[in-house]
């Protein structure tokens, strides 16, 4: 709270500064990327009927990227786009915001975490990526979240604190086909051999872990997969593709 | 995967409009019973770059993914190739996949500006160049070694990020083993640290195999990140 009221200049400033920046791009007509020929993102038709049904029996990608598109679809029918596009603005807002504070918990000197935070603000990548329907800017946000609380929690021990640690890595499991329950597990342990109380961790840790196992067996009963997505195949194979056409032109002796 | 030999699907490529010449492969799947009537297993999509189901494209990844394994055991040289590859590229400038390129074109001074006051940058990058997605088209995958991860936007060219980056890596390994030696390692500050290069290295690895030459996009999503690490080379005692 501290925090917030010695810095309160800093940040009305840099709210200032962001919004003015979006008018800005306003005005350049920077405009919402339709996404629809994306293979991520399912068609309108598809989100407007039977959302819930079609989530469910999707596993190309993790759920909760078409699901919360498809709830601002469903509640504004005709206005969605705009709506999502203000919606990624407020994330990379709250984002910047973040990593401001992230930095002044790192005990930096608030004239650098507000230079930098700045920096991030007029980065024309943020206000691309704030027009374009899909989940970069709310990964971007989750990552920092993440950071944030953990400081939070290393400075408070309030084990809410910790819980928010765990939901932003279950959230990115959920959202976003790279993050994995591995990645998660992997991430638990760290977090538990870094700051020990054992209690406490599997107080936070059980909801968001439940979260991702909802998900995973559910995959498991209704496709017989292991995982958020079987998006894997495409990537691995995306990635052996250039090595495996070269073997088979010198194979065939071209 | 027939006969320990990788797919058709993968002989030709992936993701890309070859894959109509295997639609007699595909028709024949059989939608099953339980998913009748589910629209997003039964519809075809209709923007999509291929038009094929949903069902069907559990069907293409489920063949990519055990050529995949197949290949891994098989060649695993290729592995290692596609990992250096994989590298080589996320360190490329805006990569193959450009996804609106009128926006781009409608901040291209902005971005300018940016690029050259921010980042250094010395040459900008020409939206209208053709092929605008050479990545494809070469044999190796490979267009010009020229940018660092720093400039996730859409520069070319940029000495300040690449001192900006090697200093960062000097400085992490010097004050590591120093944080290490005192066992300082276990203030707080640090013990976040930790975790934060952590998720950084990973994402960086899964990305930089995983992403298939999406560089732009994908480096984008550690822009937090990176801020808050550089905002740590500006700490003057960082334990």
């Amino acid at each position: 709270m501290n925090n917030i009221k010695e810095n309160s200049n800093n940040i009305v400033i840099l709210i200032f500064l962001f919004c003015l920046t979006r008018f800005i791009a306003d005005w350049f007509k920077v405009s919402t990327h339709d996404t629809q020929w994306l293979t991520q993102t399912f068609d309108i038709s598809l989100m407007r009927n039977g959302l819930l049904g079609n989530v469910f029996y999707d596993l190309y990608q993790a759920p909760l990227l078409n699901l919360s598109i498809g709830v601002i679809v469903k509640l504004f029918p005709s206005k969605w786009p705009a709506v999502i596009t203000i919606i990624l603005s407020i994330i990379s807002l709250i984002m910047v915001i973040e990593i401001y504070f992230s930095m002044i918990l790192f005990n930096l000197q608030k004239k650098i975490a507000f230079w930098i935070s700045l920096i991030v603000i007029l980065n024309p990548a943020l206000i691309y990526f704030e027009r374009y329907i899909i989940y970069h800017t709310p990964v971007a946000f989750l990552l920092v979240n993440m950071i944030l609380f953990l400081q939070l929690y290393a400075r408070d021990k309030k084990t809410i604190y910790l819980f928010m640690v765990y939901l932003s890595m279950s959230i990115l499991v959920c959202y976003r086909t790279s993050f994995t329950l591995y990645w998660f597990a992997f991430s638990a342990v760290i977090l538990l051999i870094l700051f020990k109380n054992y209690k406490r961790n599997l107080i936070a840790l059980s909801f968001p872990l439940i979260l991702i196992l909802t998900v995973h067996f559910k995959n498991q009963i209704v496709f017989k997969y292991w995982g958020t997505s079987n998006m894997i195949g495409n990537n691995l194979a995306s990635f052996y593709l250039l090595c495996f056409k070269r073997n088979k032109a010198k194979s065939n002796g071209e | 995967m027939e006969n320990n030999e990788v797919s058709k699907i993968y002989s030709v490529g992936v993701w890309n409009n070859d894959l109509d010449s295997f639609k007699p492969y595909l028709k024949d799947t059989i939608i099953p019973n339980q998913f009748k009537n589910v629209g997003v297993l039964t519809n075809p999509r209709s923007g999509a770059q291929i038009s094929h189901y949903h069902y069907l494209k559990h069907e293409i990844l489920n063949t990519l993914l055990s050529d995949s394994k197949y290949l891994i055991m098989k060649e695993p040289i290729c592995l290692m190739k596609g990992f250096v590859w994989g590298i080589y590229g996320y360190f490329l400038p805006q990569g193959d996949y450009v996804a609106h390129i009128e926006n781009l074109k409608k901040i291209f001074w902005w971005n300018y500006i940016y690029n050259i006051c921010i980042i250094g940058q010395i040459k900008p990058i020409k939206y209208d160049e053709e092929p605008f997605m050479p990545i494809y088209n070469s044999p190796t995958g490979a267009i010009t070694f020229s940018e660092l991860f720093l400039s996730m936007q859409f520069a070319r060219v940029s000495w300040v990020t690449v001192l900006a980056y090697i200093g960062m890596f000097w400085f992490s390994i010097v004050k590591g083993i120093e944080i290490w030696k005192t066992r300082q390692h276990l203030a707080n500050d640090n013990k976040i640290l930790i975790f934060l290069f952590f998720n950084f290295g990973f994402y960086f690895l899964i990305y930089s195999i995983l992403g298939s030459f999406e560089n732009n996009r994908l480096r984008f999503e550690l822009i937090g990140l990176e801020a808050i690490i550089i905002g740590l080379l500006f700490k003057k005692n960082i334990t």
